[in-house]
């Protein structure tokens, strides 16, 4: 398997951007039918998965799809063509929702004539509820081959510390971590710091929460931007 | 050790009188082989207040039956210069280890390995058909996790909880640090296992026992640091909450036995705390301060624990000096 | 009334007239009426005798009223906490779902005696130990009763607990006080946090800290914090309620917002910032929690003027 450092994520509904993803060497490429896609562009961008899938599969690049949690079943559905490697699910609150989705998987796996337990899932935790049942919630499935801290400071309204991190931000990234080895999983996470995170940070910023993350146990992260993934890749690599 | 209450304070708190802090006064472990020849000599001359005895199992022969035809002198050995005696024993392998190594004289074992409680109830049960079996008092033997598995971090509460036997957390940081992907090597600027140092700590304290280990970066460097440096990583490891710390180097002994336990002046500070706390109370007053410093009922309970745990530690250094002096010894 | 605005959270002795009579005038949010640790063993009956007069003396100025009971006297205590004009119940050294259980049902008792609607007085669980901090999730899900999270942070009973000096200059807690904040919010529950700011030297009277204290947890976006000193209730109060700039800008980011949803879209600009699901859902809260602190002062205005007309 190719190392998986960085994480892209490429807006779905834009072709122009999926067409030269490959061009800023991602090791994975993550399709993106949530935060990038504005609502009026869903259809379109789900519409445009099959193609994209198909030419990333043949690519021989590690092709996966980020569905929306309030929507994933539809997501789901126009994700799974062959060449997927897997789908990436944000804020998973509990371990049902993870078998019932790995369920789902499984049904559409077969109806699409892929191999059975092909497609992977990744998790990312993005709830105080997520991360209390970290364990619980990436046993529930097979596939799981990935858990990651998602985008915490947001999405759990994490305040700044005087310490110039996020409140709970490592606390909750040694969890993950503890929960992905335990069980045989990759970590994904960066120590994004106040100021410098998510699409606003800078390459530095980057290189940096990569290489601290690195240094914590992480192999990877999700990079918000094309320009982040050069110093994810440079941050994650073996000193 | 005895485990006397204090008498509870005139405050009523049940505090005072219930727990033992720390339950035990075990400052710096050192961890010697019993294949090596001059292990009573090493034991003897540190002044450790544990001593973890590794025996390894030797394909060549039947090893069970090598280590229990040397345990029992190896525990004499180690316990010469009055250190408690623990043996470290394998998961894997617990049972058969168990078999072979587990004889009079012991405090108990240091389980290394362990990712859930299903392995100290194992050793748990073991360990009551061997103390019937070879004449140990029954529940005698304590069971000391060595933490060095992601497993056993996530599943520490449940470990602690597997059996009464518990005591001590101990971490092996290097190999923790390595089943969890992470560098063992101190190039952050904080400490990647801090939380999980503070876990640890949490959770056996939750159930009455006690977590040992070092402050970030020695931990990792586990390095023979200047006097200095240690005494300082020490005072910073007991502010974290541990007890004790195991040490790689005899050199660290005497800064954990000195370290681990409250100073001299601040047992003479809690000794007037106590004393201008008990004026006020007579008083009628429920704080008084020292120095700006508010005492009240809480502060008092913790000057009369800290100083009794100031007072035993004492003993203990009395006990293993006495030890020292036996002729013979 | 209000309950949710507790800005500044100030523990006041009922036997010291001086504090109780004069509280009203101080413009805290809450007074915490406390039978534990501040009173001396030997004034613990006398002071329980003192808190349903204590009540109106420290309200009068708009203040919501907390009562701090003892652990090992909790049905001692309660018969003489529980009262018309009580908010909130405070439970130290809570260590086990059945510690809580316990409280609960007494004070279901005393509600239905006195008139009181039943589980309508908050029981906050006080984390101080580290069996309770691992025991936190079962208790807060022990009763019906509202409940809201404490602790699990420093003060000297953890600390003790711990057999650990207090003062260092570093967080001596932080998988304590992380794991409690982590159950409560996973169970929707509010909690009292907080921001490690080294503090030395153990004083608790310096207006300075409290300010630095506010504007941590300000940043950190956490609203509650307790006092022990009068010089930290109106540095936590400012410092806790959002500026006029940042209702403006939340006002901002909502129309902002609202537009691109309008058309269609989900991430866009405003003045050079990302305005995202995210960044509305804070606005939302800044406004929210203005609104609520604007109310409060607003109820504690109209009883402080009915209170000096008196």
């Amino acid at each position: 398997m190719n190392p998986r450092r960085s994480w892209m994520i490429v807006p779905a509904h834009d072709p122009d951007a999926v067409a030269r993803c490959q061009e800023h060497k991602p090791d994975v490429v993550v399709l993106d039918l949530e935060y990038s896609v504005p609502p009026k562009s869903k259809e379109a961008a789900r519409a445009g998965l099959a193609d994209a899938v198909k030419k990333l599969g043949e690519a021989q690049v590690d092709a996966f799809v980020r569905v929306e949690r309030d929507t994933r079943w539809a997501d789901v559905r126009a994700a799974m063509h062959r060449g997927l490697k897997g789908i990436v699910f944000p804020g998973p609150d509990a371990p049902e929702e993870v078998s019932d989705l790995g369920n789902h998987i499984a049904a559409m796996e077969k109806e699409r004539g892929l191999d059975p337990g092909i497609v992977e899932l990744v998790l990312m935790l993005e709830s105080a509820k997520g991360f209390w049942n970290a364990a619980a919630i990436a046993q529930a499935s097979p596939r799981v081959t990935a858990l990651g801290v998602g985008r915490i400071d947001l999405t759990m309204q994490l305040g700044p510390l005087p310490q110039d991190e996020f409140r709970l931000y490592r606390f909750l990234m040694t969890r993950t971590l503890v929960a992905a080895r335990m069980l045989g999983q990759q970590p994904l996470g960066a120590l994004w710091r106040p100021g410098s995170r998510g699409g606003e940070a800078t390459k530095a910023g980057t290189a940096k929460a990569a290489r601290e993350a690195r240094l914590m146990g992480f192999t990877g992260c999700v990079c918000a931007t094309a320009e982040q993934v050069a110093p994810v890749n440079e941050g994650f690599a073996p000193a | 050790m005895t485990t006397q209450t204090m008498p509870s304070g005139a405050d009523g708190s049940p505090l005072a009188g219930e727990k033992l802090t720390p339950k035990y006064i075990r400052r710096s472990l050192l961890a010697l082989s019993i294949d090596d020849p001059q292990l009573a000599q090493k034991a003897f001359a540190s002044w450790a207040d544990a001593v973890i005895l590794d025996a390894a199992k030797r394909p060549d022969r039947n090893w069970q039956e090598d280590l229990k035809a040397r345990m029992p002198a190896a525990i004499h050995a180690a316990a010469r210069g009055g250190a408690e005696v623990f043996v470290r024993i394998e998961r894997d392998t617990a049972v058969a280890e168990l078999d072979a190594t587990i004889f009079a004289g012991l405090s108990g074992v240091v389980l290394k390995g362990a990712t859930g409680p299903d392995d100290v109830v194992t050793v748990s049960r073991r360990l009551s058909a061997l103390e019937v079996a070879r004449g140990i008092a029954g529940g005698s033997l304590e069971i000391d996790v060595e933490v060095n598995t992601p497993g056993a971090v996530w599943h520490s509460l449940e470990i602690a909880r597997a059996s009464p036997r518990f005591g001590v957390f101990l971490i092996n940081e290097a190999e923790l640090c390595r089943n969890l992907g992470m560098q063992a090597s101190p190039t952050l600027d904080f400490d990647p296992l801090e939380y999980i140092k503070s876990q640890l700590i949490t959770v056996a304290t939750s159930v009455g026992g006690q977590a040992l280990g070092m402050s970030y970066p020695l931990s990792l460097t586990e390095e023979n640091a200047n006097d200095d440096a240690v005494a300082k990583a020490v005072r910073r490891a007991r502010d974290t909450g541990f007890k004790g710390a195991v040490c790689p180097h005899a050199s660290w002994i005497k800064f954990c036995n000195e370290g681990f336990r409250p100073s001299s002046e601040e047992a003479a500070y809690y000794v007037k705390v106590i004393e201008v706390f008990a004026e006020g109370i007579k008083r009628g007053m429920a704080s008084v301060p020292i120095d700006g410093k508010m005492i009240d009922v809480p502060v008092d309970v913790r000057a009369k624990l800290y100083l009794k745990w100031a007072n035993r530690a004492q003993e203990r250094d009395d006990e293993k000096a006495r030890a020292h002096a036996k002729p013979g010894a | 009334m209000n309950n949710r605005v507790s800005r500044c959270a100030m523990f006041v002795t009922p036997t010291n007239p001086r504090f109780i009579d004069k509280a009203w005038t101080r413009g805290g949010d809450v007074y915490i009426l406390d039978i534990e640790d501040s009173i001396a063993p030997a004034e613990k009956q006398r002071c329980r005798t003192l808190i349903r007069e204590s009540i109106e003396k420290a309200n009068k100025g708009g203040a919501s009223i907390y009562v701090r009971i003892n652990k090992p006297f909790v049905d001692a205590d309660l018969p003489y906490a529980v009262w018309p004009g009580v908010d909130r119940i405070m439970l130290p050294k809570t260590e086990s779902a059945a510690d809580l259980r316990h409280a609960h049902e007494i004070i279901l008792r005393l509600e239905k005696e006195r008139g009181i609607p039943p589980n309508s007085i908050e029981l906050s669980p006080m984390i101080e130990s580290a069996l309770g901090t691992m025991n936190i999730y079962e208790l807060l899900t022990a009763t019906p009763r509202k409940i809201y999270s404490q602790g699990g942070a420093g003060g000297y009973d953890m600390s003790v607990d711990l057999g650990i000096e207090m003062f260092a200059d570093f967080d001596q807690y932080t998988f304590p006080v992380a794991y409690v904040a982590l159950a409560a919010m996973s169970l929707d529950i509010e909690a009292t946090g907080g921001v490690f700011i080294p503090n030395t030297s153990g004083r608790v009277d310096q207006s300075d800290q409290a300010a630095k204290q506010a504007a941590a947890f300000h940043a950190a976006h956490i609203h509650h914090a307790g006092a022990l000193h009068p010089a930290f209730i109106q540095p936590l109060i400012s410092g806790l309620t959002p500026t006029a700039e940042e209702v403006a800008w939340a006002n901002k980011v909502v129309d902002a917002f609202d537009q691109l949803t309008d058309a269609g879209e989900a991430v866009g600009r405003l003045d050079g910032k990302v305005i995202d699901k995210y960044e509305y859902k804070l606005a939302k809260r800044t406004l929210d929690w203005a609104a609520a602190c604007a109310a409060k002062d607003a109820y504690k205005a109209r009883a402080l003027s009915r209170a000096q007309a008196a």
